[in-house]
């Protein structure tokens, strides 16, 4: 409960920040207060949102490696269990909740700083992509940013929560997912044709061409080379650039 | 490493010449394997472009409260 509290103090005081920032004197309809208002609302449905999906995706994860192990004798449901709940248990005190919430946003990742091991984190994975690969995309989109949560280092967690929020027609998401996974796997061809698909399903043809670009860009700077690849995205810059005007 | 998603992009075919030549470009598969921990930082804790840290208090009560099988 006190986490939540200086969860909604914080809250209060980037809305106050960000809303000094944008405040223009000269516009009578937009107060300060209003700003405030506005942002503070904005950022409390992302809060409650990822609570939510934190949440669900956890036990969506939990749930799919646990029908993946009815078929599969390797996987060791009591030590993920084990992993699992000696991780969660160490937010122990608030003080040493507030102290890993420090570390996080010097760049520790929950993984880390939790002691989830590779093993469990694979398991989850699985039942992340397992759900996914099987069309249930909610699922897998809350699966996926839970993930994201849990270690945002990871290129594939991105890419799965780009993939599952494109299914649900969530382009802003699947746009920002990609973006993040391009950060973690710089140089990487596939975020910038997947960004592509985005712009395209959203009609901005520039943008998506842009991003076509920029994965011939990286395939021409990469060492592994693939032929058909690139005849395919010359083909598709080809027929994508006439889309728009210029 | 093989297994082939649903296409991604299914309304991005519109733009390449034919639909099986766009085949490859989007049956792609989420890699079966993690990768080590590539990346120091990408702070993506942000919102509006402010770090975010009412987030990551958020993150922590919510985790705080997961347990296996509950």
């Amino acid at each position: 409960m006190e986490l939540e509290k200086i969860a909604n103090e914080s809250l209060k005081a980037t809305a106050h920040h960000l809303a000094e920032e944008k405040y223009q004197p000269e516009d009578p309809l937009q107060s300060l207060e209003v700003q405030e208002a506005k942002i503070e609302r904005e950022l409390s449905q992302c809060m409650l949102l990822a609570k939510t999906r934190i949440r669900d995706g956890f036990r969506a994860c939990v749930e799919a490696v646990e029908g993946l192990a009815r078929l599969d004798n390797s996987i060791d449901l009591a030590a993920l269990q084990k992993n699992v709940d000696y991780a969660f248990s160490r937010f122990e005190t608030v003080a040493m909740a507030k102290d890993m919430c420090t570390q996080l946003m010097e760049g520790h990742s929950w993984k880390e700083l939790l002691g989830l091991d590779d093993t469990t984190m694979l398991l989850l994975y699985r039942g992340a992509k397992t759900l996914f690969d099987t069309g249930h995309h909610p699922e897998a989109e809350a699966a996926f940013f839970f993930l994201t949560t849990i270690d945002f280092t990871q290129y594939v967690f991105w890419l799965g929560l780009g993939h599952a929020a494109f299914h649900l027609n969530n382009i802003n998401q699947a746009l920002n997912a990609y973006d993040m996974a391009d950060t973690c796997q710089p140089g990487s061809i596939w975020p910038h044709i997947y960004m592509a698909n985005c712009f395209e399903a959203q009609y901005d043809y520039e943008e998506s061409f842009i991003c076509l670009k920029a994965a011939d860009q990286e395939l021409a700077r990469s060492q592994e080379k693939d032929e058909t690849l690139a005849s395919e995205l010359k083909s598709r810059l080809q027929t994508a650039k006439p889309r728009f005007g210029s | 490493m093989a297994d082939i998603l649903p296409p991604v992009g299914a309304t991005g075919a519109i733009f390449s010449p034919a639909p099986d030549d766009a085949k490859t470009i989007y049956n792609r598969a989420l890699p079966t394997t993690l990768a080590p921990p590539g990346i120091s930082n990408p702070y993506p804790y942000k919102a509006i472009g402010e770090p975010f840290e009412a987030l990551v208090f958020i993150q922590a009560d919510t985790l705080r409260g997961l347990k296996y099988g509950a």
